[in-house]
């Protein structure tokens, strides 16, 4: 009862904050392997998010082009652009959580 | 007029006069830009150096974590009988010649509260880029309990004794561990090797009670542990199957026997005990001393195979990520335990020495056969804020007749066991030194992420009461997905600034039957195993089993 209790006014205490303007890490993958891995794998270098680190992944998305070209709409509309850059970033080479195992 | 002509022509020149000098302005305007951006590129420049020199200087990225955590524990045993060693036999007579019985003595229901226990643990995480395709990954972890315990009381179960296997994964000593060290090589189209110290500690699904990434191979229901082997993960990619889908193999070796030649030693013997079956009233001399051979041990060796198939899907208004892993492991020459060390209190008063605590030192001293074991596990991760999972795990033991050497041995009649039978102690695989026995475990849960920064997780896992799994503690000082019964997990995961987190949990857990943790265990005296050792039978026990133990913990938890 206790626990459930606990978990109860987490939850209830959650809930009335305004949703974060943060881009989604799990669509952020979905997107960074449908649009962008198909062409960087082609290449040859795997890209990941390992391939840069946090600042680096910043700066090229704050930057906002690809080759000279705006990122969106070529690569992406507008939130997914956001999801991949939060993806990115939250599992850069020198984030807290990089990628592993390939899971 | 000339006045007129003049005035018109300053009149005519005024907006070109006028023009210069905006030119001339803008032209120092950007005089001045320049020679800041110059500076600026200067001091960059200077930046730049800087962190090129240590790069250059330093080829390791680290990362890691560090984890204070508070537990208050409150344990529950039942009824036992307490092993105390041998007495004369009453009743010896007709159908029962036995001058000698076993002695126990009974011991009532008991409580036992720790009720505050504080850890640290830290853990440093290594990356060495070595080329495009190679690299050395290794994890140094120190998990210690706050105080000067730093060898823990031996109290029955496997997680107090000491060995490479559990060491940074139960709460002890301020030693840095090399939890994982090993050199990888990565070949695009056809796989990935891995020699050294393996990543098979909190492997899948543990990672969805962390809140955070994958952090190993195996299932950890499989494997949680610390293991020295080499790896093969072949791509499936080009099989189409998803990508980053992988087969694997590994071997491993769990205790090697020649380290120091005490594997080939094949005459040495050890004395176990005494053996009164030829021993009468009249005849106490007749007790024999009973004499195990010792040596000749084979290394004991995990043989292992993976299937890791990850998918990504659009369904339902969401994006969808799954796992689907498959395992199998083939634990071969298993031995009773590897070398350890545990803190004993009171060793058996010797004369002129009483009772004393002592660090002692176990290792192997007998091969007891063989065991198979399968794992799977689906993850199912729904948008950012659901997770779900299910694990599963059979084994079946292939024991080889052989007995651990600790322990007490008796010479029972052939209705109950017949000659060199373990009463308690250690025993064969299972509980079972002649035939194979099986044990199942199942282990579900889910985590729900009502915003970005707070989770709230339930979990639950079941294990038959023969259940063993190479999980000597999931980050804590009990071992949850080793039991043998039930344990309920609930938690409140609160990541309360940017990498720092507040996690409140409670545990429960029901042990249905003795001995969890061990893949060995003493025969029963009579009857089956399961009514033999079931905690609600009064079993006969050389050490105590907690039959519940209620864990409520808080922890800080700060990932770098």
């Amino acid at each position: 009862m206790k626990v459930l209790s606990i978990l109860t006014a987490a939850a209830l205490l959650a809930m009335p904050l305004a949703a974060e303007q943060k881009g989604s890490d799990t669509k952020g993958k979905f997107y960074f392997k449908k649009n962008c891995k198909t062409c960087h794998e082609k290449g040859g270098a795997a890209l990941t998010p390992l391939s840069k680190t946090q600042a680096q992944w910043k700066k090229f998305f704050d930057a906002g082009k690809h080759k000279g070209e705006a990122l969106a709409p070529k690569h992406g509309t507008p939130e997914q652009i956001l999801d991949i850059k939060t993806f990115l970033i939250n599992h850069a080479s020198d984030s807290p959580q990089p990628e592993t195992c390939g899971g | 007029m000339t006045m007129t002509r003049i005035a018109l022509a300053l009149a005519l020149l005024s907006p070109a006069l006028s023009a210069q000098e905006d030119v001339k302005k803008q032209i120092e305007e950007l005089k001045k830009q320049v020679a800041a951006l110059e500076e600026r590129a200067k001091d960059q420049e200077k930046t730049l150096t800087k962190v090129e020199t240590k790069v250059a200087q330093s080829n390791i990225a680290w990362g890691g974590d560090l984890r204070t955590r508070f537990d208050s524990a409150q344990w529950h045993f039942k009824p036992y009988q307490q092993f105390m060693g041998f007495v004369q036999n009453p009743n010896m007579g007709e159908g029962n010649p036995y001058p000698f019985m076993p002695m126990a003595q009974q011991m009532p229901a008991q409580d036992w509260s720790n009720s505050t226990q504080w850890s640290t643990r830290l853990r440093l995480r290594m990356t060495m880029n070595i080329n495009e395709h190679a690299k050395i990954m290794g994890r140094l972890t120190m998990f210690k309990v706050h105080g000067g315990a730093d060898t823990p009381i031996f109290n029955g179960s496997p997680n107090t004794v000491q060995n490479s296997f559990n060491s940074g994964k139960v709460p002890a000593s301020d030693v840095l561990h090399v939890e994982r060290a090993s050199f990888v090589y990565d070949w695009p189209s056809l796989g990935v090797l891995s020699i050294g110290r393996q990543n098979t500690s909190d492997g899948p699904p543990y990672e969805v009670r962390d809140g955070g990434e994958r952090q190993a191979t195996p299932q950890a229901l499989a494997v949680n542990a610390m293991v020295d082997g080499i790896g093969w993960k072949f791509h499936l990619e080009p099989l189409g199957l998803p990508e980053h889908s992988l087969f694997g193999l590994c071997y491993g070796v769990g205790y090697e026997s020649g380290f120091g030649g005490g594997g080939l030693v094949k005459s040495s013997a050890t004395v176990v005990g005494f053996n009164f079956t030829n021993a009468t009233m009249a005849n106490p001399a007749g007790a024999a001393m009973q004499v195990n051979p010792i040596g000749s041990l084979k290394d004991s060796t995990v043989l292992g195979a993976m299937l890791d198939i990850p998918f990504m899907f659009e369904g339902l208004g969401a994006i969808h990520s799954a796992n689907v892993y498959v395992g199998y492991n083939r634990f071969g020459n298993m031995t009773d335990i590897p070398f350890g060390s545990l803190s004993n209190f009171p060793v058996p008063a010797q004369p002129g020495m009483g009772g004393m605590p002592s660090i002692q030192y176990v290792t192997a001293t007998n091969n007891l056969g063989d065991m198979d074991q399968w794992t799977a596990t689906w993850k199912h991760k729904i948008g950012d804020a659901f997770t779900y999972f299910a694990s599963f795990g059979y084994i079946k033991s292939h024991p080889n007749g052989k007995t651990s050497q600790y322990g007490a041995y008796w010479d029972m009649p052939a209705q109950m066991g017949g000659p060199g039978y373990q009463l308690t102690g250690f025993g064969g695989l299972l509980g079972d030194k002649d035939k194979s026995q099986t044990a199942n475990a199942y282990w579900v849960g889910a985590r729900w992420d009502v915003r970005s920064n707070l989770g709230l997780g339930l979990e639950f896992n079941h294990g038959s009461p023969k259940w063993f799994t190479y999980s000597p503690a999931t980050g804590e000082a009990t071992e949850k997905l080793a039991t043998r019964g039930d344990v309920l997990e609930a938690y409140v995961h609160w990541e309360f600034a940017k990498n720092v987190s507040l996690r409140v949990g409670y545990l429960d857990y029901k042990f249905s039957h003795a001995f969890s943790g061990w893949h060995i265990a003493p025969a029963p005296m009579a009857g089956s195993w399961d009514a033999a050792y079931n905690l609600d039978n009064n079993p006969m026990l050389q050490y105590a089993s907690p039959s519940g133990i209620k864990n409520t913990y808080v922890s800080l938890e700060v990932k770098f």
